[in-house]
């Protein structure tokens, strides 16, 4: 039932070759070796704040996450939930929902000392749930009426019943109440606590924060042995090096340890020195071309089923992502547990594009190399925000277009510009390149129910009946075996019907010196075992 | 001098309000809003309504307007909406790090520009002249940031492999002192880390200025040296140092004056390309982020600041032609 596929073939040969550790006697080092040491890691992004209640972004997310905070509950390599904060808990039936009961570990302490109790959740919940907080993320919780506090370490939970009911509690981590209780929920977001003086619970403590520029952790000798205990290393520092070059100067310097993200075509220059390697893993993210139907040439599927067969997507993955990159097929990437292993994405092939594009009623009778309809050309505007890769991958996709009689013109719109135009109801564009990330828990409706058809994100005005009912189906479902048969269809019409041309699943390539050891990373992100890296102790520093 | 220097302070408020009530209209205009960093697909539209409303942003433009006038004339900048922080204590940490970087910028770009420009007058037509015509020729048309990822591939990257290049000769490619163990060190060789590290961003920043200074000075200069007075100072039998650096050269200095004014500013602006291929948090880097984020109160506090240096280094520029040149009076 829980059956996770992690990656494809070519992915998990990826990952194979890269995150291959260091071959030596490692493994018998007692550990007191391999105490110490201060890891640096270098990002192009800051981390906006370590306040849970105002955090949006990947990057804090992931440090609430795994380095100054706890979540009740983990993922496992498998991406099932496993208790962490939360010792273990249970779930009841009852007439009109559920009652979910967490039991707290009684040893995890804020760093001044005072225990993290089941007040500390309830707190946290109350705010999440108090609109008055905006809290980002409030609709992870959209479904959970109340909470009781039973004793300091039990809480109670009544929400109605809905599949990944658990999953938001591997995302929310808990805020100390007796420095936050008394905060206006409106004022939440601009509390000091968020980017000069949090207080965390988790492995490492906060020492320093220079905006914009690094954020400094250092080991909690006090974390509980069950968690994984004191982090090997003494001291975390995230820097922010917004220009790839420099990151990986200072890699190849060896001033940082591990390069976050790394861009592909520098992953030579890594694996050509002798001591980095490189540790590649896929990403929740995917990249796609939208088409939007409110157009006239873009509202027949078969248009834009030959505009995906026209665009070479292989090439873009080796050209923009020197390979790192799955070809794509649809909106459930490979990590998630409905992904259509037996789908193919569309072929390219040039004249089977070019025949739909005729059976669609699209010739070029003026014999200026771009069809039309009636008085309607073939052009499409293609759009996308200031970033290389992206504006690369619209070069491509015009002169893939071009070939088979389609018209794209570029345009690079600042991106609080494109976003205006693209969330607002009116659609005010033909097609835009952007990247997408799959939640764990999926759902789409979002992006391509008919009720969102005037929403900031429905994007492509895409509506089929057919995959609205799948899609409040299958977020109902509690039974997964039941839901993946609807999940597969769901992906065969979006792939017969291609509201995005989705072109590659992002394969992230991370820079590591060979003294950081024991590093693994995958799709739950960067820093999922960082208690367990250790310096190789003659490089200590 | 001194009720000049009021005059123009004075005149300096209602045009700094102005650039302010300016600026305030434009990054208004611009499409969307600090809340819009927020929205993204698991972000309910409600929670951007509130998130505006707690910030004050529902409310009409004119509004927003005073209660901002209303809180900047009292000293008070308001709060970063994308860093979460006291804009004061943004502009506290920023404007050290760019003074440093763009001091040290300035001290290169006029001391070798006119260092270069004086030798290049003197010895002119001469080999050494010429070579350094075309050396500033060259710096000079290269971009800046261009020129910074150059000197990180060759000082940081390349030389590492060069076995005989001295370990010391090689400067690390960003930040401001080391990451790793600065704490532990003493005055003197925290000195030495912070210079280390300001070499390549100071050089990068400055050398090609410097050029372009190196090629007024020495325009000047010629200038100056062609008139009478000089060759009256060489007629009675002064060393031609004296000649040079006492009589010529302080009329040769009037237009670099000038250019000293206009530079100015760039004290406190910074320098985006640079700070960024640097990672050196400094002013330009937090303008630009703000106006992407469409930061408000972090954009009207830079630019207030910009305004007020932009006044007061053509303040000073005036203020040092009547002090080198005493037949300009302003009285």
């Amino acid at each position: 039932m829980f059956k996770v596929t992690v990656a494809t073939g070519v992915l998990l040969a990826l990952t194979a070759c890269g995150g291959g550790e260091v071959a030596s006697d490692d493994a018998v080092l007692p550990d007191s070796l391999r105490r110490g040491g201060t890891v640096v890691t270098a990002y192009h992004a800051e981390a906006s704040s370590m306040n849970h209640f105002s955090s949006v972004d990947d990057n804090a997310l992931e440090l609430q996450s795994f380095v100054l905070f706890t979540t009740l509950v983990r993922y496992d390599a498998e991406l099932r939930p496993v208790p962490y904060l939360a010792r273990d808990w249970e779930t009841r039936q009852t007439r009109d929902g559920l009652v979910l009961t967490f039991r707290l570990r009684d040893d995890v302490d804020w760093h001044d000392g005072r225990p993290t109790t089941a007040y500390d959740v309830e707190f946290t919940f109350d705010r999440i749930k108090d609109p008055a907080t905006a809290y980002p993320q409030s609709s992870l919780l959209a479904l959970y009426d109340s909470a009781v506090v039973v004793d300091s370490f039990t809480i109670v939970f009544h929400l109605q019943r809905h599949p990944g009911f658990i999953d938001p509690w591997t995302i929310i981590t808990p805020m100390p109440r007796h420095v936050l209780g008394d905060v206006p929920p409106a004022e939440l977001a601009h509390h000091p606590f968020g980017s000069v003086s949090p207080l965390g619970n988790g492995p490492f403590r906060f020492v320093e924060h220079r905006p914009g520029d690094r954020w400094i952790f250092e080991a909690n000798s006090d974390f509980p042995e069950p968690l994984g205990g004191r982090p090997n290393i003494d001291r975390l520092i995230y820097r922010v090096i917004e220009n790839p070059t420099t990151r990986l100067g200072e890699l190849l310097d060896g001033e940082v340890d591990i390069y976050i993200s790394v861009e592909p075509s520098q992953v030579e220059a890594i694996e050509g020195h002798p001591h980095r390697r490189v540790i590649a893993y896929p990403t929740r993210a995917y990249t796609f071309v939208n088409w939007n139907e409110r157009r006239p040439f873009l509202q027949d599927a078969r248009v834009r089923r030959a505009l995906t067969m026209g665009i070479d997507r292989q090439q873009i993955v080796d050209v923009v992502r020197d390979g790192y990159g799955v070809l794509a097929k649809g909106p459930v990437p490979p990590f998630h547990w409905a992904h259509h292993e037996e789908l193919e994405p569309l072929p390219h092939d040039r004249d089977g594009a070019r025949a739909l594009l005729d059976s669609a009623g699209w010739i070029d009778t003026d014999g200026d190399g771009v069809r039309q309809k009636d008085v309607v050309e073939a052009s499409i505007e293609l759009r996308t925000h200031p970033n290389p890769t992206r504006e690369d991958i619209m070069a491509l996709v015009q002169s893939d277009l071009a070939k088979i009689g389609v018209e794209a013109r570029l345009r690079v719109q600042e991106a609080q510009s494109l976003r205006r135009d693209i969330t607002s109801s009116e659609r005010p564009f033909d097609a835009f390149v952007l990247g997408w990330q799959a939640d764990f828990r999926l759902d789409d409706r979002i992006i391509f129910a008919c009720s969102q058809i005037d929403g900031p994100f429905q994007w492509a005005s895409y509506c089929n009946p057919r995959v609205d009912e799948i899609l409040d189906q299958v977020t109902r479902m509690e039974d997964r075996s039941q839901a993946l048969p609807l999940w597969h269809e769901y992906q065969e019409i979006i792939q017969w019907e291609q509201p995005y041309t989705f072109l590659y699943y992002d394969v992230r390539p991370n820079g590591v010196r060979d003294r950081v050891r024991d590093v693994t990373m995958d799709i739950r992100g960067t820093f999922i075992n960082v208690q367990n890296w250790w310096l190789a102790s003659d490089s200590k520093r | 001098m001194t009720a000049y220097i009021g005059r123009r302070l004075l005149h300096a408020i209602p045009l700094t309000l102005g650039i302010l009530t300016l600026v305030f209209v434009l990054v208004q205009l611009a499409p969307g809003d600090p809340a819009a960093l927020y929205i993204q697909p698991n972000v309910a539209p409600e929670v951007i309504e509130q998130m505006r409303e707690n910030w004050g942003l529902d409310q009409p433009i004119h509004i927003q307007y005073f209660q901002w006038m209303k809180s900047f004339v009292t000293g008070d900048f308001g709060y970063s909406l994308a860093q979460h922080r006291p804009v004061t204590a943004i502009l506290a940490d920023r404007i050290p790090n760019t003074l440093i970087l763009s001091g040290t910028a300035l001290l290169i770009i006029f001391a070798l520009g006119i260092a270069l420009g004086i030798i290049q007058a003197v010895r002119q037509h001469s080999a050494l002249d010429n070579v350094l015509t075309f050396g500033s020729l060259f710096i000079y048309s290269m971009p800046s940031f261009w020129l910074a990822l150059m000197l990180i591939l060759i000082f940081s990257s390349k030389l590492h492999t060069v076995g005989w290049w001295p370990d010391w000769l090689t400067f690390p490619p960003s930040g401001i002192t080391s990451s790793v163990g600065y704490e532990s060190l003493g005055f003197w060789g925290k000195l030495a880390d912070r210079l280390h590290h300001l070499v390549l961003p100071s050089i990068a920043l400055g050398v090609s200025s410097a050029a372009a200074v190196a090629r007024y000075m020495r325009s000047s200069m010629l200038e100056v040296i062609r008139q009478d007075y000089i060759r009256t100072a060489r007629a009675k039998g002064l060393p031609e140092r004296a000649v040079i650096l006492k009589h010529a050269l302080k009329n040769a200095l009037l237009p670099i004056i000038t250019l000293f004014g206009l530079y100015l500013p760039f004290l406190l602006s910074g320098a985006v390309l640079v700070e960024t291929v640097f990672a050196w948090p400094g002013m330009g880097k937090t303008i630009v982020d703000a106006i992407y984020a469409r930061d408000y109160p972090v954009v009207m506090a830079t630019s207030f600041l910009f305004a007020v240096m932009v006044v007061v280094g053509n303040l000073i520029a005036d203020v040092l032609y009547a002090v080198i040149d005493p037949r300009i009076r302003y009285d």
